[in-house]
Parts: structure tokens; sequence; C-alpha cells
């Protein structure tokens, strides 16, 4: 449906490189990334706020790369939202119906149906800057959703609100989704990714770093930076190669162990912490053990992040159900098991 | 008892010293006056005519030049062009020069041997001792004010407004009077205020496009020159009342606007 092919932007200290990606009618597609990625651009080009330096936009198969921001159907939800300070609620709803020509009648119509499906229809009389942040929120999306745009364009719609109100807006989100909106969303939050994607693609620094199903990214992540970014602490470029009929993980010199799958060759290795064991004592048998160090310990929502230098620096996560906290001190040697299992080897190495 | 620090009571006896240079010279020149004179002064048709003169070239030279200025504001404020510095420079110019020069330079501009003195002498008027040639040189020299705040104005409204706007499908024409004219009303309105005030109070330009008709300002020098400060007086006091009249109504007028 939206396509976009080689776009590339120099910006004053960045660039946008051969962005290329396409994006399928009814989909809900999210952009994710850090500040100062390049997802905002992204946006601003596909919508004609921005002209590339190279490249095209393709809606539908049709290039839309010289077309007036008037006449491109794609709808973009500003970060600030935009609201007309000026105007009414219904005002700004209305505004888009407008340009559009339509009647008084017609108009009306729309803005109450909208109106009542945002939950805002008792705010109509309101001056937009009179409203709070959710309110907003929903006002922005009633008025871009009254152009009926081909594809929605959201620039981090949520960043500025409460987790509550966020979590009510994730749902109105889901819910345009199935009523058939093709979506692209740009976030750096990565909960708020998983929770309404589709498809994710992962940008730095101008650049697009992996595209995939939701699952696959975090399944699979195809680089450090990814990895990072999807929350994974444990990711490492190595070796895999066969000894004795079992695949041996070499990250350095120092620090291999065995894993139950793999192909020999360049790869990345992939340990989930949680599923890393780790005792005062040493565990029985002979593989996967490592002596290390606790370098860290971190407090998180459930339990720990303990930061373990074995030759490597591993970070494990202990549920507070399950470790003597009191005995946790940096600087304390411990033992490090990582099971067969944990170890995810991942091939598309570049 | 709350304590006044040093630097807090300096300063307010440094601002105390400033005000009363403002207040007492007119407060000085209002004491002066008998509410006879006063009286008599409003009666006095040379001076009303001449103040009505004043008004509505000031007026004139206002609006007319709001057409112009309003989207010249908007270029600068969201422009970026080769010699857009010079341009602001330039803008400013009849800010810093001698206003008498300024009339000059004005005079030079729309005397009977340039080209659009010879225009507007094929049209039958000349711009010499003419309102229109008064209202010129009016908005010679306060046209920066207006243009100023205009650009200030537009400025402050956020560009992601229009591009929502634009986004929305509004053409450019119909973003700027839908979004960011009533956006920046508000300075623009100041502005209009401000090159108003400042044309009422012209002198030094006015003077050598038209001694007659006489303007206001005009009529107070010629009042003193001939009869001497007794007889100034009383007209400057009704000038300036008659300025605050104007000036608190148009300030009354955009402060309803802030609150609209």
């Amino acid at each position: 449906m939206l396509e976009l092919v080689n776009i590339s932007k120099g910006m004053n200290e960045f660039a946008l490189q051969n962005i290329s990606f396409s994006v399928q009618k009814g989909e809900y597609f999210v952009i994710l990334g850090p500040s100062g990625a390049g997802k905002s651009v992204i946006l601003e080009i596909i919508s004609g706020l921005i002209k590339p330096d190279k490249g095209e936009i393709y809606l539908n198969k049709k290039s839309i790369t010289q077309d007036k921001i008037q006449n491109r159907k794609a709808g973009i939800l500003f970060q600030d939202l935009a609201i007309f300070p000026h105007l009414t609620v219904r005002q700004n709803i209305e505004f888009g119906l407008k340009q559009k020509k339509l009647n008084s009648a017609n108009r009306i119509s729309i803005v109450n149906k909208l109106s009542s499906e945002m939950g805002i229809d008792h705010l109509m009389v309101r001056r937009a800057n009179s409203l709070s942040g959710g309110e907003k929120q929903r006002v922005a999306l009633a008025r871009i959703l009254a152009i009926e745009p081909e594809c929605l364009l959201l620039d981090e719609p949520l960043s500025s609100v409460d987790t509550s109100i966020k979590e009510e807006l994730w749902y109105l989100l889901k819910e345009i989704h199935a009523n058939g909106q093709t979506i692209i969303h740009v976030t750096h939050d990565f909960e708020e990714a998983m929770i309404l994607a589709d498809r994710v693609a992962v940008v730095s620094e101008g650049k697009i770093m992996q595209i995939a199903n939701k699952y696959d990214l975090i399944k699979k992540p195809q680089s450090k930076f990814v990895a990072d970014f999807v929350g994974i602490k444990n990711y490492f470029s190595a070796m895999v190669s066969q000894v004795n009929g079992h695949y041996v993980v070499e990250i350095n010199k120092n620090v291999r162990f065995v894993c139950n799958k793999g192909e020999e060759g360049r790869c990345h290795v992939m340990i989930r912490s949680s599923e890393i064991n780790i005792s005062a004592n040493k565990f029985s048998g002979e593989k996967n053990i490592f002596p290390g160090k606790l370098t860290a310990i971190v407090p998180c929502k459930n339990g720990m992040e303990l930061k373990i230098d074995m030759g490597i620096m591993l970070t494990a996560f202990v549920d507070y159900r399950l470790i003597d906290i009191e005995g946790l001190v940096i600087g304390k040697s411990v033992w490090v098991k990582i099971p067969e299992e944990s170890v995810n080897v991942i091939y598309n190495y570049g | 008892m709350r304590k006044i620090g040093f630097l807090n009571s300096s300063f307010v006896f440094l601002g105390s010293l400033v005000l009363f240079f403002i207040v007492a010279p007119l407060v000085g020149m209002v004491l002066n006056t008998t509410p006879g004179a006063l009286l008599e002064t409003t009666k006095d048709k040379e001076v009303i005519s001449s103040v009505c003169l004043t008004i509505s070239t000031a007026f004139g030279a206002t609006i007319v030049s709001a057409l112009a200025v309003i989207p010249l504001a908007y270029l600068l404020a969201r422009k970026e062009f080769f010699g857009k510095r010079i341009i602001l420079g330039i803008i400013n110019l009849p800010v810093v020069i001698p206003h008498s020069a300024a009339g000059i330079a004005v005079l030079g501009f729309v005397s009977r041997d340039t080209l659009i003195g010879q225009a507007a002498e094929s049209l039958g008027f000349s711009f010499v001792g003419n309102p229109v040639g008064i209202s010129v040189a009016m908005a010679f020299v306060s046209v920066p004010f207006l243009i100023n705040a205009a650009r200030d104005g537009f400025q402050a409204v956020p560009e992601r407004l229009e591009k929502a706007a634009l986004n929305l499908g509004a053409k450019p024409l119909r973003v700027f009077f839908s979004i960011s004219l009533p956006l920046a009303w508000r300075s623009i309105v100041y502005g209009l205020i401000m090159m108003f005030a400042r044309g009422m109070s012209e002198f030094g330009a006015v003077v050598i496009i038209a001694y007659h008709p006489m303007i206001t300002p005009v009529l107070i020098y010629e009042r003193f020159g001939s009869f001497g400060l007794k007889h100034a007086v009383p007209v400057s006091v009704f000038f300036i009342a008659v300025c605050l009249v104007f000036f608190v109504l148009l300030r009354l007028l955009t402060k309803e606007r802030k609150h609209a």
C-alpha cells in the first residue's frame, strides 16, 4: 500500500540513508528508535512536510513523492499534537472537513460520530488550550481521522501522557487499527511497540537496523543495537565450531560454552538474563559453568539485575523471591551457569 | 517587617527617577493649563480640525501600510533568504534617522520633480501639502513598529500548527488566514496601535512634506512660535488627552481579544 524506496535526506547534523520499507493496507507498522534516530523525519517525508533528497514514496503504487502535502492522504498526528489553540474542539475536528468542502450536515454528522467514538462529545465547545493531555490526544486523533487518511502517521503521540492515560490510548489505537486503518507509528518506547505493532522497524542514526515481526525482533535481533534496544542484555559476537559432536560458542579465548544447536561460523549469541543461574557455591556438572565477580547490583521492577564479570560482562536477572538479598555484595565471587538451551545463536551476522 | 535589600531599594530609587522624568513635565503642563483655556481650546475650530486631520491621516497610514506590512512580516518570520539581515536593518532605519531628514527623504521621493510626484499630479493631486503626503510621512517613520511587532507575532506561532493545517488539506492562503493571522493577531494589533500612536505624534517628517494643512503637532509648534508657551500648552494638553483616550481604547480592545 505505502512503499518507501531508498529515501535519503541530509539534515544539519544527521542524514537519513536509503530508507526502504513497505506497509500493507490495514497494517500497524511501528518505527522504533532512540531520540534523534530520524524516525520523525521519515514521517514528515511521507506526509510531505519535508522533501527527500532522493528516493520515491508510493501510495497504492502511485508515486506521491512530488505531491503537495494537501493531496497526500497521509494524515500526521504530531508529537505535540498541534491542536489549534484559538479554535474550539468542534472547530478543530471540523477543520479538515471544511477544506474538503463538505456541507454542514455532513460535517456535523462526521464530527458527532468521531467525538462519540473518541469519548470527547462533552468537550465540543471547549477551547483546545483548556483540555488535559489525554483529552488533547483524543481531539487530535478525531481531527486527523475526520479527513479519512489512507495512512495514519503517529509521531510519538503518547510520549507526554501519564501511564494510565497511555494505556487507555493504546486500546483506542488498537480499536482504530481494528477498524482497518493503516497506521505508521513512531516511538522510542519498546513496550508500546510490542503492544501495538504488527511489524517493527528499528531505526538508528538515520538507518533501518532491522524490520521484523515483533516476535522475531525479540527472538532474533540482528545487531547489538537492536538487542540493546529491545532490552536484551547479553548479546555477543561469537564463533561457533563443532567439537566432539557439540556446538561450542567462543566469545573470546577465555569464554566458551556449549549450545544445543547451531552451525559453524560467525554469529551473534543471545542469552536471556532471566535464564542464567547464579550461586555462591559451585554448580554440579562441568558444562557452561564459570566463576565470576559481582560488579553491580541494579534493583528493578520484580527483582535485581546482577552484572557479573566472567571474562565477558554478563547480566543475570534474579527474582526477589529466589535470592538472598543480604548476601549480595559488590565484589563477591559467584558461580554462573548458562543452560545450553538458553543460548540462542543468531546467524544473519552482519 | 520585610527587609528591602540594597540592590532592590537602589533599583526602586533609580526607577522612580525615570518615572518622575516622564511624568513631571506632563503633569506640570496640565497644571499650567486653566480649565477655561482648555475649554476654549476644545471649541477652537482650527484645533479640532487639526486633531481630526492628525487622527485620520495616522489611521489611513496605519491601515494602508498594514495591507503590505503584514505579508512582509510573515515572510520575515517564516522564510530564510539571502539578504534577510540587510532587509531587517533597512526596516529599522526610519527609527534611527532624524525625522526632519526622514521628511527630506520622503519629499525627495514624492515631490513634483519625481516620477511618483508627477504620476500623482497627473491624477490631479500632489503629495506636498496634502493629507496623503502627511500619511506617507507618518507611515515612513512609524512603519517599523508594525513590521517588528507583526514579525514577532508570526514568529511566536508554532510552525507545527501551520504544518498540521496543511496536512489537514488546507491551502497555504487558507492556513495564513485561519491559523497564522488569528494567532499572531494580538501582536499585530499591538503593532497597529504603536504605529498609529507614533504617526499621530510625528512632527519632523510631516512638517517638511506639509506645513498646511496642519496636523496638531505642527499647530502646537506654530502656536508656540507665534503666540508663546501660554497658547501652545492648552492645545498640547488637549492633544495628549485625545492620544491617551485612543491609546487606552485600543489597549482595551486588545485586552478583550486576549480573553475572548
